[in-house]
């Protein structure tokens, strides 16, 4: 017979090591998303900066006697490359969310900010140059309420990587409890997701890649298909 | 944070107890990894070799006992035919009056070691599946342990006779990291079970406890869950090898996990009282408890990782019918790297070191070159399949209302 002794310091010693381990790895996690998030934030307020530029790019040609159009629409091009980009990482960033982080919510606001400016600012170049840029404004919501924005974001996707410079997409989560949101939803009399706005034209309802291949044709002066127009709204 | 992602965070603090435990017994104890009690004086030992349908084999065991490096006159080997109808038998007659058979009906392997157990009068016994073979310093690494009159069996180390296939493959690494959690159960005092091959006991344990139990599926495991609740130490020696013939089929695998898995539970089960037992030491309120988390945790895995792949697989159909193509993206981003992925590096820095303690403890080299495939298929298929069996277990369990019938 042999006396069975516990050996709770052995184990009490990899309880706190265990500890410190998940400690170590959460604070690295932890660091991990505010770097995730700096770097984010960079790039919102280098986006604002290059908006800021083009506003004032504007201003200055709109009081020029001659306007110069080609330089202003070809910086508005370039920026279109970063709108992309920013929105692909802001997307990268959501799909990995596991800590919770305060400072991404107010800079997807933000984020949410700097994109209805530059929408703004693309629509003044275009009156004021007579161009034609195609801009969409996607309202999309949680998979809760909008069990097929997933795939209609996969779609338009698809099509911006298509039509690359010649197509501005800009994404609009109405999670977020934001001012500017509430008037578009208001404006655009949007009740249900997703919805999406070209030039002004509003299509309700979730499109398949034909149906927004033809939508989209027309903008982008290819000849139209049939069938689209009944979800048009003037 | 959702309620899925705060079980994984559970099952990692589990992963890393399990892991940090083992290395404070392994760093605390590094001194007798490789060393072994040296031999007092010579003990009397019989071996038994119980064999149905072993003609394959048997000779070559027997002719290993015969060859190991141990006074002839401190131990015999009695061969039990177990109702062979093979040539087993003519096969163990020609090694003529070196061994004693003993030729029986066939009535299992536990009846067999019985029958046997009552002809035997050394002080300790040790069996040898007739499909496996032991080095030559076999018993003499062994029965040092003994002079310890609390130790009432010793555990050696198992390692495959050949790695070849892939199931084998996959199983030799298994193998390797067994040898080296075997010695860490016996120093932390939790090892549950006395392999078929090449395990010694005090035959005096045996004959008072009633020899090997014949209505379990893994009487290598009920009798030391039996030595364990009778508080009687088991130990373990990396340096006696025992090599064993593994199945080489997934089919024969699937068998014989299933079994050995069926056979856990049902000596959980006869010993649920050491469960949470303060006087079952380590075995009761640390090491059961784990392990149950442990099957869980597996099973649990299994099922979800399986959902999610299966789902990873439904989304992209989806995707090629939405657009009519898949979209492949490999490039990895900072903002796609997060907290889990953190905790999955760690977990291999952690799989590696482990990997390279049980090497050391088993005696073998890295050999990258030749044993890379049983390196992957150890971290990548392994933990499926064994999660797998443990599901299948259940459901046998369940589908046989718990009786013993395979």
């Amino acid at each position: 017979m042999v006396e069975r002794n516990l050996d709770i310091g052995t184990v009490i010693l990899a309880v706190t090591l265990t500890v410190v381990i998940m400690g170590g790895i959460f604070l690295m996690g932890w660091r991990l998303s505010e770097e995730k998030v700096s770097d984010l934030e960079r790039d919102v307020a280098s986006f604002e900066v290059e908006r800021r530029s083009q506003e004032i790019s504007r201003q200055i040609a709109e009081n020029l006697p001659e306007k110069n159009c080609e330089a202003l629409e070809f910086a508005v091009e370039q920026t279109i490359i970063d709108t992309q980009n920013l929105a692909d990482r802001v997307t990268e960033y959501e799909d990995s969310y596991k800590l919770q982080n305060d400072n991404f919510r107010e800079l997807k606001k933000e984020y949410t900010n700097v994109l209805l400016e530059y929408w703004l600012l693309t629509e003044k170049v275009d009156d004021m140059c007579n161009s034609s840029t195609v801009r969409m404004l996607y309202f999309y919501s949680g998979q809760n309420v909008c069990p097929t924005c997933e795939d209609q974001g996969t779609i338009i996707t698809h099509y911006r990587k298509k039509y690359n410079e010649n197509l501005l997409v800009f994404p609009l989560d109405m999670r977020l409890d934001m001012r500017h949101l509430n008037i578009l939803r208001e404006t655009y009399k949007i009740e249900d997701y997703p919805v999406v706005v070209i030039n002004g034209d509003t299509y309700r309802g979730f499109m398949d890649i034909e149906e927004m291949g033809e939508v989209l044709g027309k903008y982008m002066n290819e000849e139209p298909l049939n069938g689209t127009s009944e979800m048009v709204e003037k | 944070m959702i309620f899925i992602d705060l079980l994984y965070i559970f099952f990692f603090s589990v992963m890393i107890f399990s892991a940090v435990l083992w290395g404070i017994v392994y760093y605390a104890n590094l001194d007798k990894i490789k060393k072994d009690p040296p031999v007092d004086r010579t003990r009397r030992v019989t071996i038994l070799v119980p064999a149905y349908n072993e003609e394959d084999c048997v000779g070559e065991t027997i002719q290993r006992l015969l060859d190991i490096d141990y006074p002839d006159d401190a131990y015999n080997i009695i061969a039990i035919n177990d109702g062979s109808e093979d040539g087993t038998l003519e096969i163990l007659k020609g090694f003529g009056d070196q061994i004693e058979i003993i030729d029986k009906k066939n009535t299992g392997k536990a009846d067999s070691m019985n029958v046997a157990l009552k002809r035997v009068d050394t002080e300790l016994v040790a069996s040898m599946d007739a499909d496996s073979y032991p080095n030559e310093d076999f018993l003499k690494n062994m029965v040092g342990y003994f002079k310890d009159e609390g130790v009432s069996g010793v555990t050696p180390a198992l390692k495959l006779m050949r790695d070849e296939n892939l199931v084998e493959k996959i199983q030799w690494t298994e193998y390797i990291y067994q040898i080296f959690l075997r010695k860490i159960f016996a120093l932390f005092d939790v090892q549950y079970v006395l392999p078929g091959p090449g395990s010694v006991y005090r035959t005096d344990f045996l004959k008072e406890t009633g020899g090997w139990s014949e209505d379990t599926h893994t009487e290598d495991m009920e009798v030391a869950f039996r030595m364990m609740s009778e508080k009687k130490k088991i130990e373990n020696t990396t340096n006696s090898v025992v090599w064993t013939d593994p199945p080489s089929t997934f089919r024969d695998l699937f068998k014989q996990r299933t079994r050995w898995y069926r056979g856990y539970v049902e000596n959980f089960v006869k010993y649920r009282g050491m469960f949470m037992d303060r006087e079952s030491g380590n075995l009761g309120v640390f090491f059961l408890p784990l392990n149950a988390i442990w099957i869980f945790m597996l099973v649990f895995l299994l099922t979800h990782v399986t959902y999610n792949l299966l789902l990873m697989g439904y989304q992209a159909v989806q995707t090629y019918m939405l657009l009519g193509y898949y979209p492949i993206d490999l490039t990895l981003t900072l903002q796609e790297i997060h907290l889990f992925h953190l905790f999955i590096c760690f977990f291999v820095l952690v799989g590696l070191g482990m990997i390279f303690l049980s090497l050391f403890s088993a005696g073998e080299k890295i050999n990258i070159k030749k044993r890379w495939l049983n390196y992957l298929t150890f971290f990548t298929i392994y933990p499926y399949m064994f999660a797998m069996f443990w599901v299948a277990t259940f459901f046998e369990i369940a589908r046989t209302r718990g009786k013993i019938k395979w």
